[in-house]
């Protein structure tokens, strides 16, 4: 476990720090993934700020661990607090809920809870946005890429920055695109 | 200096310091979001190690997939997956003490080997080319505790995996070193004095790879069964006693580094049979049956263009089957075995705005295929038929969006193997979202299987079975329309309509000659519908159900081992009084026609209490299978007589204790 603790802050740090101690070499999906989602939230406006930045985890497995390694990273002046939320639970407490592929109707589902309410949705998969994320993870020739639909992030009161913005790869504006 | 001015001063102050350090924490903002960002925009310059890269998971296929996890293996105990796949809807399953036979849509014909499904690990193929069967009981080379999610896409596909899937695929996503990342152990005991020991352990390795190693032992020594076909005064109580044993040994290696990834799985289970299937003797030793297979499978991915990814698949598998029957005269066997090695390669292009094209192409080569039945002492062969064989298969597919809500999607396959003619399978979808919470899907494909080795070859010297060398393809159209709707954040729905026909059916007859012949049969035709309902209750709660009906058309009247009406719910939900979670999986499946009769509806249910906490701290499982001890039966084929319909096991129960660390 030391090892692989190890590994993985080596990992991170490569990633952050840009080369120093270890070689950054290629990350496993997972790794990126929860990287990738961490900083989605630096980048993302609560209507008010939320009492707990809580990120939900509808995942199993890889995703789930490799989310749970980026609990108590800070996300504005706040500790990180990631906590695995079940097909069965509503997202109540959560300021954002990351939802893994491959779970029919789910996403669909926490679009709908977020409707009217300061809940980031992440999903991944290039169907995901059209199925109500507000930000999908895709694959981008090799590469982890997302897309950002900011009608439904309007529709709850969230905004993205424009840095966001420039770096997502598909912007969708009206719920009909 | 008056107090009004010195607080003012004071204030002055104090807004000074505070816009100073607005000023610095806004600064530092600042910094901190442009390291941020330029922490983002790197990340998504970091290549995805190889192996393990983006999959679209088959759930997210223009299909109505179901799809069941890993907590809900936990919550419900599933035993196999059989038990579970029987959850979803449009499924029945039916067994005979010796293999787990899974009907989809109404078919589930006795004297099929589940040769209509695709069955799936991590997206290899796993049925066997003797039989081309899926295995789902017992005697599938795979463990619960090993898959992190189980998917069933109905439908004709044939257009994307080639032979065999006229009714759907099976897939099976088994779990990576780095999804475990520690060792997990369960220890079941069960009725029929059954004990099972499981172990699986994973971690990460650097550069992005990972490695798992699993094993399993089971053992079940069986109930003693009463069958009252079998009582004969002076002859036989119709008691088999400690004839239902069972043993099996199932191991899993699995890693991946940089763009490799590999996976190892060997599989053993024998299965004492307690009926005189084949007109052998009852309640006698020595009647049993034994699957032994191992797979190795290596993959490479690679991303020659940025636009363009690439998959290579090699895969060695063998399968050896050996069945052993006790008759007065003298034992018999019936042995096959199975090598292959196959290459596949799958390329995905997403260069052209709208589209992404997936094009692949498949080579078999059927290095042994053997077939041999023979009695002991004396030795007398009657079967040593071998063969090689082979089978190529190209393919093509477009994903199309077409505009702003609709998707399309378009494939062709062209397959050839030995000794059969080529089959062009196409298939297309057009799914229509006019909103994030509903879809409109309409899929229409057609998909094929070509004769086995089994049903071509197989013969036992003119005693009950013969080969036909001249059977054809079957094929089946197939039409689906299907709607989903998610009107609420806690219910989603789901409706759908098919029809399909399947000309030249191949199916076990009795020839002109009194013994058993697979046959090609006129064309049969099937519609049905089906509805699903998902409700979140609230407090952690969860009722899933599905309904569906059907209806098919046999030129031989009405089919046998078809229910018209099937009805699943699955309910499950944390109680915190106990901290345990309960889970309640009620069946129920309508009357079905057997070969001489009918045997009646029935409803069943599983009931599992699971302890919740800290896996490291050990957890606590207690599940009861058709807790209401209902006795129902399932029809047979004629192998069996003169049992007609076998019953199924009363009220069973297992004890699992699992840890992980």
């Amino acid at each position: 476990m030391l090892v692989a603790r190890l590994l993985a802050a080596c990992a991170t740090a490569a990633l952050l720090a840009a080369s120093e101690g270890c070689a950054a070499g290629p990350l496993r999906d997972d790794d990126l993934k929860a990287e990738v989602a961490y900083n989605l939230l630096l980048f993302v406006d609560w209507p008010a700020p939320p009492p707990e930045m809580r990120l939900c985890v509808v995942a199993e497995g890889g995703l789930r661990l490799a989310l749970g390694r980026q609990a108590g990273r800070p996300v504005r002046g706040r500790p990180l607090l990631v906590v695995p939320l079940t097909e069965s639970d509503r997202p109540d407490h959560c300021a954002a809920v990351m939802i893994e592929s491959g779970l029919p109707g789910l996403v669909e589902r926490m679009g709908l809870a977020a409707r009217g309410r300061p809940l980031l949705v992440i999903a991944e998969g290039e169907t995901a946005m059209a199925r109500g994320a507000m930000i999908g993870l895709v694959d981008n020739g090799g590469r982890i890429g997302f897309d950002i639909n900011l009608a439904a992030l309007k529709r709850s009161g969230l905004t993205a920055s424009s840095k966001l913005l420039r770096l997502a790869r598909v912007l969708k504006e009206r719920e009909d695109d | 200096m008056p107090q009004g001015k010195s607080r003012a001063a004071a204030r002055g102050r104090h807004s000074l310091a505070t816009l100073a350090a607005l000023a610095l924490v806004s600064a530092a903002r600042a910094n901190e979001a442009r390291d941020a960002a330029a922490d983002l925009e790197r990340l998504l310059s970091t290549e995805i190690s190889g192996a393990s890269r983006y999959e679209q998971p088959l759930a997210e296929a223009p299909a109505s997939a179901s799809v069941l996890t890993a907590e809900d293996f936990r919550r419900h105990g599933f035993r196999d997956i059989g038990e579970a796949l029987q959850t979803m809807r449009g499924v029945h399953l039916s067994q005979d003490r010796v293999y787990g036979y899974m009907g989809v849509r109404g078919f589930n014909r006795p004297g099929d080997y589940n040769s209509r499904i695709v069955m799936l690990m991590d997206g290899f193929r796993a049925n066997n080319p003797i039989y081309d069967q899926a295995m789902i009981g017992g005697e599938a080379p795979l463990d619960m505790d090993w898959i992190k999610r189980l998917e069933f896409v109905p439908g004709a596909v044939s257009a994307n995996y080639g032979g065999n899937a006229l009714f759907g695929i099976v897939n099976a996503v088994r779990w990576n070193g780095a999804d475990i990342d520690g060792t997990r152990v369960a220890l079941d005991a069960g009725g029929g004095h059954a004990r099972r020991a499981s172990l699986l352990s994973g971690g990460r390795l650097a550069e992005g790879g990972d490695w798992l190693a699993g094993v399993v032992a089971y053992d079940r020594d069986g109930e003693d069964l009463y069958f009252p076909e079998y009582r004969v005064a002076g002859v036989s109580d119709g008691i088999a006693r400690g004839r239902d044993g069972e043993r099996q040994v199932k191991t899993l290696l699995k890693g991946s580094w940089n763009q490799w990834s590999a996976s190892f799985t060997f599989a053993e289970r024998v299965k004492d049979v307690p009926v005189a299937y084949y007109g052998t003797l009852f309640d006698a030793a020595g009647n049993s049956v034994e699957d032994r297979e191992y797979h190795l499978d290596l993959v490479h991915t690679s991303q020659p263009r940025p636009q363009l990814s690439q998959l290579l698949r090699f895969h060695l598998g063998s399968y050896a089957y050996e069945g052993r029957y006790p008759y007065a005269d003298s034992p018999y066997r019936d042995e096959a075995r199975a090598d292959w090695l196959s290459l596949d390669s799958q390329w995905q292009w997403t260069g052209w705005r709208d589209h992404r094209l997936l094009a692949g192409l498949e080579l078999r080569d059927y290095r042994r295929l053997e077939q041999r039945a023979y009695a002991v002492a004396p030795r007398q062969v009657d079967l040593d038929d071998r063969h090689r064989g082979h089978a190529a298969g190209a393919f093509l597919q477009d994903e199309w969006r077409i505009a702003p809500g609709w998707l399309a999607n378009l494939g062709v396959r062209v397959d050839h193997q030995s000794d059969a003619a080529t089959i062009t399978s196409p298939r297309g979808a057009l799914i229509w979202r006019p909103s994030a919470t509903l879809a409109l899907k309409w899929l229409a494909g057609r998909a094929f299987r070509a004769p086995n080795d089994y049903e071509r070859h197989y013969g036992d010297g003119g005693a009950t079975q013969r080969g036909n060398p001249d059977l054809r393809p079957e094929r089946i159209r197939s039409q689906e329309l299907g709607l989903e709707v998610t009107p609420s954040e806690s219910l989603r729905l789901g409706l759908g309509h098919y029809r399909y026909r399947i000309r030249d059916l191949i199916e076990l007859r009795t020839g002109a000659d009194g013994l058993w012949v697979f046959d090609n049969r006129p064309a049969v035709r099937a519609r049905g519908w089906e509805a699903e309902a998902e409700i979140l209750l609230g407090a952690g709660w969860r009722l899933r159900g599905n309904l569906a009906w059907q209806a098919l058309d046999h030129p031989d009247g009405a089919p046998v081992n078809m229910p018209r009406r099937l009805g699943k719910l699955l309910l499950d939900g944390p109680l915190p009084f106990l901290r345990a979670t309960l889970g309640l999986n009620l069946q129920a499946v309508g009357p079905r026609r057997t070969l001489q009769g009918r045997v009646d509806g029935y409803v069943t249910g599983n009931l599992v209490l699971r302890q919740q906490g800290d896996p490291r701290q050990g957890i606590w499982s207690l599940a009861l299978y058709n807790f209401g001890d209902k006795r129902y039966r399932d029809p047979v084929g004629d192998e069996l007589a003169p049992i007609d319909a076998l019953e199924r096991d009363g009220r069973q129960w297992r004890l699992r204790w699992e840890i992980g660390f």
